[in-house]
């Protein structure tokens, strides 16, 4: 029997019935791993993950995430292990700590068995840039497609079902984007519900971390055994949220989704557009009730500039402790100065240094008050406006991609930013945001995003469930190829 | 965008661009600054409060100051390239 | 002088906590090199500040005793720049919301009181020590993140007596309120002068020039003559004042040019995202300032109303927090204030200093050495027996009554006995008594010291000159 294309309930159950062990499970992945060839691979924790495995004896029988193998983003802290972000700039650099939620999922046995390639640094959303190239979508005839980014290898690999679930982040869209392209269950819980100690920072009060599954059940019980307080990390929430997986059965009924009717009306692919509102129909059926709303179409527009204006800028900031000279990949110099210039230079590629370069322009004095400022003041406006809605709606669903998953080699579509990039808001307001997939487009998955308010996390779980009942696509995966 | 701002904004950040580079974050600026049009579009922007963090609630933790145990030196200095005899080496630095 | 001198000071103090403002590690001073350094201080990609109570205390402390508003919440910003002693590329400090602000100091000097106004005081970390030689530089990083005050005066000093009394103050304060050991000389305080010249009359002001790395008060006085000195030169002869940074050598006795300063560096600050707003309570804050050890100048009102001190003995004794401490505890043991302090300045600091101890080093409780001066206040012991007591018990703590008794030192207040040694000392010197009865009273002092040298100095000298005034009119 194969241990892979399980979800967590699944394979625990086999644990328990006692037909295999955390071992032989993680020798399986491991042999997938190797034979994978969309290139989802940066350093691999093959030993430790086999030594830990073995040393997994007795089945903890209410404990889920016990032997559950997973994959870790390489902007996640591992301790021992080489974390590069994908840049080059990294190359070699060991952690000398284990970041809060590799800790806690550690404690739990969770397995961790290798890190992720992704876009360099978080930087991006095709998962082309990082320092290993491209990374490959697993769905698409031939081998031809993106899977997103700047999670590309853990979409890439939980959708190739090697493990039931990764660690990944999302500073503008980079789970929720990878997770639609890739057929996916891509959570980003509200800011500071889960710590971010040992996550690398782009920018910090748009960073959160999160998981890419195959389930919601999955992604829900992730987010309880991980969520919570951490004295490490000055940002995470006081409040106690409540658990997730315990209201995931409520029904639709009585709830209010609002899509965004300017949004909406951009989008022109014929099956997605046909899918969704059946989607819509099917949760009406079920006593939602889903209304097409307005919304200033001042703020949609504005929600790109804003995000890259504060992201670039704080990324300079953010990597700025990247200079080879006491740790990373350091390049020779005759001085100082030339050791860091040298160092950066050769380390960062041409795309960071470009967001770096807009980033500086953004804060310099002369400047800042058109750019940060500005951003900062827009910030204020659209997290305003989408706090509106939340207080007549429960959640806003949109399609989380105009498409599917695009062919490597194309050009991206003029007018294309309002819809393709509207998912930074739940960065900018700190939102619980979900994408789930709701359809095939020709064999292409097609994702469908729920977000809600701060602090909404159980319910915006509790959507997606429901919305997983209704589609039937639950545990969408490739398998090998 | 002027070429002598290009290499003031890499400098500061002890970055250098070739000047294919420099061209073409050139072309990416004037997306950018199209993009950041935008805001400009937006009645009263100006006038609007900055938001600092996405929510905000009370919080009084600080940290007891109590020592906690660090890492040896030849651990703590093992990811750099510069280090020797338990210093991060530099040529030297002139202020 | 045609040129009115403006200086403003900005004062950095490291304060005394056992670990650094964000991080964990030990900030014991002079440990090996990188010995205390967490992954935090070296500013590895993950890790995440965690701002030190105890710090925030010591700027609460601070700020209070500075007479500063105080901000009930905490928020901290990135100042941007490269730097080989600052592993992160930014220090986190406090741009926008500095926790105190508005404060003053009111300076007590020769002509009078003089108020210099203080415009912050604000956390930040310190950076990574450096260590040049010839060629190389070697950084260690055990002082990077080490908790700073920074504090800004406004520009309302005008000389270097003014500077100097200002520095002085503060280090007081830091010392006497435990916040930091306020030694310029070990870097705990540091002192940064900016200074410009501008005709007397004028409203403009000048060009600043800023001058760092003062390592003692004294070189601040130094720096500002040699600046006014330099200044006044060059703007008597026309010339400019450039905006500079400079330091001062002590070889050449003068303030010589580091580099000249951009037009305002551009920091490029920004909010501190991985520190979310801190509330500090209202009754937290009071607490805290409760707590807070008695400053100086509160101190110094006391001496000098309470306890009828001189100026000159007050300020002699608050130069050292720990003496100042001793005679504190020695108060509750004695009313005898003037005999007190005049012991503790006098006696035992000329015991310290001959010994090479510190006044940690001695055994004698405050408790005992009030004892002795109420013995001597009382009469039952001559200053003279007291120091032969005092320098038995300094390292022994023994009590000063039993070992009076026990040196047979306790000083004779016997009448017939004294009266019995007056009328011997008189008959030996009846010529002396002619020239008291002419009016020569300084023969008094040697007749009385005749008492005191047959009696091996056991009698109160105070009585037995009244006892032989007596005897002498009998004659």
């Amino acid at each position: 029997m194969s241990y892979l294309n399980l979800t967590i309930s699944e394979l625990h159950a086999l644990y328990v019935s006692g037909l295999t062990t955390p071992l032989n499970v993680v020798n399986e992945v491991i042999a997938a791993l190797e034979r994978d060839q969309n290139n989802i691979l940066e350093q691999t924790m093959y030993e430790e993950a086999r030594l830990f495995a073995a040393s997994l004896k007795e089945v903890e029988v209410d404990n889920l995430l016990w032997g559950i193998p997973f994959l870790v983003k390489d902007n996640i802290a591992t301790k021992g292990i080489e974390t590069t972000a994908s840049s080059n700039i990294l190359n070699g650099y060991v952690s000398l700590f284990d970041a809060e939620i590799i800790t806690k999922l550690k404690n739990q046995k969770a397995i961790p068995i290798a890190k992720t390639t992704m876009d360099e640094l978080g930087m991006g959303g095709c998962g082309m840039t990082g320092h290993k190239g491209v990374t490959l979508n697993p769905y698409g005839k031939d081998n031809n497609r993106i899977v997103g980014g700047s999670s590309s290898g853990s979409a890439s690999g939980v959708a190739s079902g090697y493990v039931p679930f990764a660690l990944a982040s999302d500073t503008g869209d980079s789970i929720r984007k990878p997770a639609s392209f890739a057929g996916l269950v891509g959570y980003k819980p509200t800011w500071g519900e889960l710590s971010r100690h040992g996550l690398f920072a782009f920018m910090p009060t748009l960073d959160h971390l999160g998981f890419l599954t195959r389930s919601v059940f999955d992604v829900s019980l992730l987010y309880d055994l991980t969520k919570g307080y951490d004295v490490k990390d000055f940002t995470t929430n006081i409040q106690k949220s409540k658990n997730s997986v315990e209201t995931l059965t409520t029904s639709l009924k009585g709830r209010k989704i609002a899509v965004i009717e300017p949004i909406f009306a951009k989008l022109t692919n014929e099956t997605l557009l046909k899918e969704f509102n059946n989607l819509v129909a099917k949760m009406e059926a079920k006593g939602a009730k889903v209304s097409f709303v307005k919304f200033d179409e001042l703020l949609l527009e504005a929600i790109l500039p804003t995000y890259l204006i504060l992201s670039c800028s704080e990324a300079t900031a953010s990597n700025a402790n990247l200079t080879g000279v006491n740790f990373g990949n350091a390049k020779d110099g005759e001085t100082y100065e030339d050791i860091v210039l040298n160092t950066r230079t050769e380390g960062f590629s041409k795309q960071i240094k470009y967001r770096f370069l807009l980033g500086n322009y953004s804060l310099r004095k002369d400047t800042r008050n058109n750019y940060y400022n500005r951003a900062q003041k827009a910030r204020t406006l659209i997290v305003k406006a989408f706090n509106e809605l939340f207080n007549e709606f429960d959640a806003v669903m949109l399609p989380a991609a105009p498409s599917h998953a695009p062919l490597i080699n194309k050009e991206p579509e003029p007018n294309s930013e309002v819809e393709n990039n509207y998912l930074a808001m739940a960065n900018l307001g700190g939102f619980p945001s979900l994408t789930i997939p709701f359809a095939l487009d020709k064999g292409l998955p097609l994702g469908v995003n729920l977000t809600g308010k701060a602090f909404n996390d159980a319910l915006i779980l509790n959507l997606g469930y429901q919305i997983e009942e209704i589609t039937g696509l639950y545990n969408l995966h490739v398998g090998q190829r | 965008m002027d070429k002598k701002i290009i290499k003031e904004l890499a400098s500061e950040l002890y970055l250098s661009l070739t000047p294919e580079e420099e061209k073409e974050f050139s072309e990416q600026f004037s997306y950018f600054k199209a993009q950041a049009a935008l805001l400009e579009r937006i009645p009263h922007i100006d006038d609007v409060e900055a938001t600092l963090f996405p929510h905000v609630e009370k919080r009084t933790y600080l940290r007891d100051d109590e020592v906690v145990e660090t890492l040896p030196v030849d651990e703590i200095l093992s990811n750099s390239k510069n280090a020797k005899d338990g210093f991060v080496i530099v040529p030297k630095v002139v202020k | 002088m045609k040129y009115e001198v403006i200086i403003g000071l900005e004062i950095h103090v490291e304060t005394k906590t056992k670990t650094k403002m964000f991080s964990g590690a030990s900030s014991v001073f002079d440990s090996p090199a990188n010995t205390n350094v967490s992954v935090i201080d070296m500013a590895f990609p993950g890790t995440m500040p965690a701002v030190n109570k105890k710090a925030v205390e010591n700027a609460i402390i601070l700020a209070h005793a500075l007479n500063m508003e105080i901000d009930h919440e905490l928020h901290f910003d990135r100042k941007n720049y490269f730097y080989s002693d600052l592993p992160k590329g930014y220090q986190i400090t406090q741009d926008r919301r500095p926790i105190g602000s508005n404060g003053y100091l009111d300076l007590v000097l020769e002509k009078g009181t003089k108020r210099v106004n203080i415009e912050r005081l604000h956390m930040e970390e310190d950076t990574a020590k450096q260590i040049h030689l010839a060629e190389f530089t070697l950084i260690d990083y055990n002082r990077a993140g080490l908790p700073l005050v920074e504090i800004v005066t406004k520009p309302d000093i005008r000389t270097g007596e003014e500077a100097m009394a200002f520095v002085e103050a503060i280090r007081e304060i830091v010392t006497f309120t435990n916040v930091s050991d306020g030694k310029m000389e070990e870097g705990s305080l540091r002192c940064d002068v900016n200074i410009s010249l501008r005709p007397i009359g004028s409203d403009k002001f000048g060009t600043k020039v800023e001058v760092k790395n003062l390592n003692s008060i004294s070189n601040i006085g130094k720096v500002i003559d040699a600046e006014i000195k330099r200044q006044s030169a060059l703007l008597d002869a026309g010339k400019k004042v450039l905006s500079e940074t400079r330091r001062y050598d002590e070889s050449v006795k003068d303030t010589v040019l580091m580099r000249l300063k951009d037009d305002g560096v551009d920091y490029k600050y920004f909010p501190e995202g991985n520190i979310a707003p801190i509330t500090l309570e209202k009754d937290y804050v009071a607490k805290v300032i409760n707590m807070m050890p008695e400053l100086p100048n509160i101190k110094k009102k006391r001496y000098l109303n309470e306890y009828k001190l001189n100026n000159h003995e007050v300020n002699i004794i608050l130069q050292s927090k720990d003496l100042t401490l001793y005679f504190d505890e020695a108060t509750n043991y004695t009313a005898n204030y003037k005999t007190l302090i005049n012991w503790v300045i006098g006696e035992v600091s000329a015991y310290l200093n001959k010994e090479g101890k510190t006044i940690k080093d001695i055994k004698l409780a405050p408790q005992n050495l009030a004892k002795l001066v109420n013995l001597v206040n009382d009469g039952k012991l001559s200053n003279a027996q007291a120091r032969e007591v005092f320098n038995a018990i300094v390292m022994t703590n023994d009590d000063p009554e039993a070992k009076a008794k026990a040196l047979n030192l306790v000083q004779v207040s016997d009448t017939d006995f004294i009266l019995k040694v007056i009328n011997e000392v008189i008959d030996e010197n009846l010529n002396v008594i002619d020239d008291i009865k002419n009016g020569k009273d300084r023969a008094m002092g040697f007749l009385v010291g005749q008492v005191m040298k047959k009696t091996k100095g056991k009698v109160n000298p105070a009585l037995a000159s009244s006892l032989m005034k007596e005897e002498i009119n009998k004659r």
